[in-house]
Order: structure tokens, then sequence, then C-alpha cells
């Protein structure tokens, strides 16, 4: 166990430095700051200076220590735009982010995975027809669309959800279940089809010839096993996650992380962009270990192999 | 078999029909897509009380039809969606073919790491920052979502490589003298298609929606090229004061396209993919084919 959680530990530090190192690479190969950053009109003296002031007139080696060991103090610099930290920056709007994925793995868990076990108790019964059309639909309509599609009803037509800011609670209704409804049809389809399989093992039939009640079987026996691909999906799905949350984000106009990221996209703002990345690839790796530790737990399988 | 192997029609049916609207956009849209008209700017669908026939589905804020601009939206869409993911499959599919046939050695190892690496990170993460930092336009957005999708395709023609070159006609060609180039284009790829074309049928309705969700943020296509995503976009502020066309409809056009394009992927996978048919067959319904291969890499870490 403990060599295969330092497996992991060096292959998560290893993928933050190739993310870090990249993004610092795509960002000097790609464009001048200045170039943006600095007015038409602003005199060749002035943008020298500003070059100094950021940095940004140093060989590039000493740019990439420099800023690989600003990483490694969590010290990003300031941002261009508001001279704030950027690391300060991205993490306040953390929590609204965090907040938006989290209701949404809840509505998604909470609704797929009963209508998963309802659709696999009476296979091509009525439910299980509607739910399985009803998740290619759910495959075919993007987060953006819907989202419009959301608002319209609820915002403009029915006047009953607000369509923007981050309030109360009653905000994250429609931008949590916007970024939800892919997962709903995901974890319909991975729990119905996983439940179907371990309903025909032996561990389901002992159980079933002991005289154990039918939900019994279904919930006790059945349903652990099938939850493994569960938790795998689900460490997949946290990067998509957050994919869908710059759009949801967007849409619904949530101050949360995503958003700044892409407004400090649209800017070159690049010490946010830094610490926006950062951030996401540091949840991201410590999810995927999460993730793998869980499996470790649930099946022995695994852990007798790491 | 049975039922699973008859072609889904409807689908087929209304695939094919945008595929030739898009193809003739020119000789069917009612307008030019660019041609604005102030003074019939937000006019609602012919349906649509104070709706007109000369503009069957309605004008969005600067006046253009919403129509032509929803068909020549659906060339955007499919061009983006069929080139970028060709170039993912050239991009892995030779990656994947050369480490797989090399077998272990740096060379694979090096790669699998970097797929590794490159399947940790969202798409739409990668494609945002790129195309940030390298401005917008149509060939950037289907060069970036190709660019980005190879590691499927590198790790799914890698797997199926080392599955084949166990095999006994694989050995016989060899005994035979074939050389190894001969064995991989002649003897490999042939019976490495079938998960490819399965692969490539689920990724270019992502890659569709891929390119519209990038335009829809703003970093995709050009503001003067008529992509549904950026129209969406363009037409979300009007919902608000109630003209819902201009974003609901080329949105629906989205929707549809995607969905005939993911009904007839679900039918290529029942045809093409032994594993899910035979299952199918058993009267045990298969997993969903993205959560195949990852059950199997946790399992064997």
């Amino acid at each position: 166990m403990l060599r295969f959680l330092l497996t992991r530990a060096w292959q998560a530090l290893f993928t933050l430095w190739v993310v870090v190192s990249l993004v610092f690479l795509l960002i000097h190969a790609t464009g001048d700051p200045i170039a943006v950053l600095a007015p038409e009109q602003m005199s060749a003296h002035s943008r020298a200076v500003l070059r100094a002031a950021l940095g940004l007139d140093r060989p590039l080696a000493v740019q990439y220590v420099r800023y690989l060991a600003g990483v490694l103090h969590g010290n990003l610099g300031v941002s261009y735009y508001s001279g704030q930290p950027a690391m300060r920056l991205i993490l306040e709007r953390v929590p609204v982010t965090l907040e938006l994925v989290g209701l949404s793995i809840g509505v998604a868990v909470l609704l797929g995975v009963p209508f998963g076990i309802w659709a696999a108790v009476r296979p091509d019964g009525v439910a299980d027809r509607v739910l399985r059309s009803l998740s290619v639909l759910g495959s075919s309509v993007p987060t953006f669309f819907l989202g419009i599609l959301l608002i319209y009803f609820f915002s403009v037509a029915f006047n009953v959800l607000p369509a923007s800011g981050a309030g109360s609670l009653r905000h994250y209704i429609m931008p949590a279940f916007t970024l939800a409804f892919f997962r709903i049809a995901l974890f319909t389809r991975l729990v119905r089809s996983t439940l179907l399989e371990t309903l025909n093992q032996n561990h389901v039939r002992t159980a079933r010839a002991k005289g154990v009640s039918e939900p019994v079987v279904i919930l006790k026996h059945a349903l652990r096993t099938a939850l493994l691909p569960l938790v795998t999906v689900f460490g997949l799905q946290f990067g998509q996650l957050f994919a869908g949350a710059v759009i949801t984000e967007t849409i619904f106009a949530l101050p949360g992380m995503n958003r700044m990221a892409l407004q400090a996209l649209y800017r070159l703002d690049y010490p946010v962009i830094l610490a926006y990345v950062l951030v996401v690839a540091a949840m991201f790796v410590t999810i995927n270990f999460l993730v793998d530790l869980a499996y470790g737990l649930l099946d022995p399988r695994v852990r007798h192999h790491g | 078999m049975g039922r699973f192997s008859r072609p889904p029609l409807v689908p087929t049916t209304f695939l094919l029909a945008l595929m030739l609207a898009a193809i003739f956009a020119p000789l069917i849209a009612p307008h030019d897509p660019q041609q604005q008209n102030l003074m019939m700017r937000l006019t609602p669908p012919a349906w649509v009380q104070g709706g007109s026939w000369a503009y069957p589905f309605g004008t969005d804020g600067l006046g253009r039809d919403v129509a032509s601009n929803m068909i020549y939206g659906l060339r955007v869409s499919l061009l983006a969606g069929i080139v970028s993911v060709a170039i993912s499959v050239v991009l892995g599919g030779v990656t994947g073919l050369v480490a797989g046939a090399a077998g272990d050695g740096w060379f694979d190892a090096v790669l699998m790491r970097l797929v590794d690496i490159q399947l940790s990170i969202p798409v739409v993460l990668i494609a945002l920052a790129v195309l940030a930092l390298t401005g917008r336009g149509l060939g950037k957005v289907i060069l970036v979502i190709g660019l980005v999708g190879w590691a499927q395709y590198a790790r799914l023609v890698r797997a199926s490589v080392l599955a084949e070159r166990q095999k006994d006609y694989v050995l016989a060609a060899r005994l035979l003298g074939a050389s190894r180039t001969r064995v991989i284009f002649r003897h490999l790829l042939p019976n490495v298609l079938g998960p490819l074309f399965v692969q490539v049928s689920v990724d270019i309705p992502r890659a569709v929606e891929l390119e519209a969700s990038l335009s829809f943020l703003g970093l995709g296509v050009a503001v003067t090229t008529p992509s549904l995503g950026l129209r969406i976009a363009q037409g979300y502020q009007y919902l608000f004061s109630g003209a819902w066309w201009p974003s609901v409809l080329p949105g629906l056009a989205l929707v549809l396209l995607v969905l005939c394009e993911n009904l007839i992927g679900d039918w290529v996978r029942d045809v093409l993919d032994p594993h899910y048919r035979r299952r199918r067959k058993s009267g045990v319904p298969a997993a969903p084919a993205q959560a195949a291969p990852a059950t199997v890499e946790r399992t064997a870490p």
C-alpha cells in the first residue's frame, strides 16, 4: 500500500510539473503580453519600463526558474490588471465554483443512481425505455444551450428563478442542474448496465437462493459491486465538470474561478491564468489520487495488486 | 445480431438532409447570412404573430436572417466535426501503431505517459488557452480540436495492435517473410479499424459540440463566421427581451445534428464492437464505451 501511495504521489508531482511547464511554454511561444497590455500610443520607453517592472525583460531560462520558484512558494505575481496577487484572486473565487461543482455532483448522483436502479430492475420496461431515450437526449444537448433554455423558461417566460448572480441557494438551482444534466444521463446508464451485469453473478444468485428479499439483494449485494465503475467515472468526470463549469459560470454570471480565468484569458492576464491552471491541476491530481484510494478501499483485488 | 444490425433510419435520413443542406447552403439559404437589415431587426419567425415568410425563422438583433445563418452554421459544424476528428485519427493512429508495433521500449513508455497527461487535462481548457493566446479563426479551432484529440486514438490503436500482435496470423505473416512495415499496414491496420470507427463515431458529435462551445465563449471562430455556437451567443442577449428565436432556433439545429450523430454512433458501436455485440446477444447490456477502457486501466495499476 505504501509503495502504491508513493508511486501515485510521484506521478502526480510529475504531471503537475509538466502542466506548469507547458503553460509557461505556451505563453511565451504565442505572444507578447506587453503588446496586449500597453495602449497603442504608449512610448517605447514606457513599454520598456513596464516590461522591466513585470520581469519580462529577463532571459527565458531566468524567467522559467523564477516562475518555478514562485509556483513552489504559491506566489505567482500580481494580476496585470487589478494589481492584486493572482493566487488570491483565484482562491477567493474557489468556494463559488466548489459549491457549483459539488451541488451538481450531488444532483447527478442523487438522481442518476436511483434512475439506474429503477431501469435495471425491469430491463426493457417502460421506465427503462423512457430513461434510455432521455439519456441519449441528455448527451446531445450542449451545456450552454441547456442553460439558455432553462433561463428562457424559468427566468424570462415564468420568472421564477434568478438568471444570474450568486446571492442565495436559489441562484444555484439552474446552474447546478445545467451542469448535472449530462451526468445524470451518464450515471443512469452506467448504474443500469453494471447493475444488470452484477445481478447475473454468483454472489447475487447465492443471496437470492438464501431467501434474501429482492430490495436487499439489489441495494446491499449487487449495488456495492456496481458502484466501482461509478467511482472511476466520477474521477474522470471531475475534470469535465470543471470544463463545463467554465460555460455554466459564464451563462449564469456566477462569480466563480472559471469565469475569472476566462476573463483573464480574454485579456492575456498571465499570472491569473497561471494561478488558475495550477489550482485546477492540483485539484485534479488530488481527486484522481483520492479516486485511486477509494478504489482500493472498495475493491480488495486492487489493493493486493498495488 | 438481428435487429441491431439495421441502420437507424430516422437519424440517418435527418443527418443526410442536414448534410445536403450544408453542402448546398448557397442554393437553399433564402438570404446572405451576413446581410443586415436593421429595419427588420428581431422579426419573429413566420408562424409567430408579426413574422413574415420572407424570414421563415425570423431575424436576429442585427437583422440577419436566422434560417440562413442556421444553414451556413451547419456547414461550419460539420466541417469542424469531420476535419478535426480526421486530424486526431491520423495523428493518434500513426503514433499508436508505431508504439504498439515497436512494443515495450522507451518510445512506448514516454508516449503513454504523454497520453495519460493529455487525457488528464480537460480538452476545453487546453483549447481555450491555445485559442486565447493565438487568436480566433475556424482553421485554428479545427486544428486545436484535432490536436487535442490525438491521445484517445493513440491509446486505442496501441492497445488493439498489442492485442492483435499476439495472434497467429501475424506470426504466419512474419514467418512468410513479411517486413515490419508490411505487417503493420497490411495485417495489423485492417484489424484495428473496427474500434477506430467506433471511437470516430463517438468523437464527431463531441467535436461538433466543442466547436460550438468554444465559439459560444467567444474564443472560437471569427465574429463574421456563421457558426451555430457564435450565433447562439449573439442571440442570447435578446433572450431577456423575449426574442428567443435568434438563440433557441440555431441551438435546436445544433441539438438535432448532435442527436442524429449520437444515434448513428450507437448503431456503429453495436455493429462494429464485438465485445459490445456479444454482450448484447447474451442479453446482458454492455457498459458505455467510455467506461470500459477506464475500468481496465484502473484495475491494473
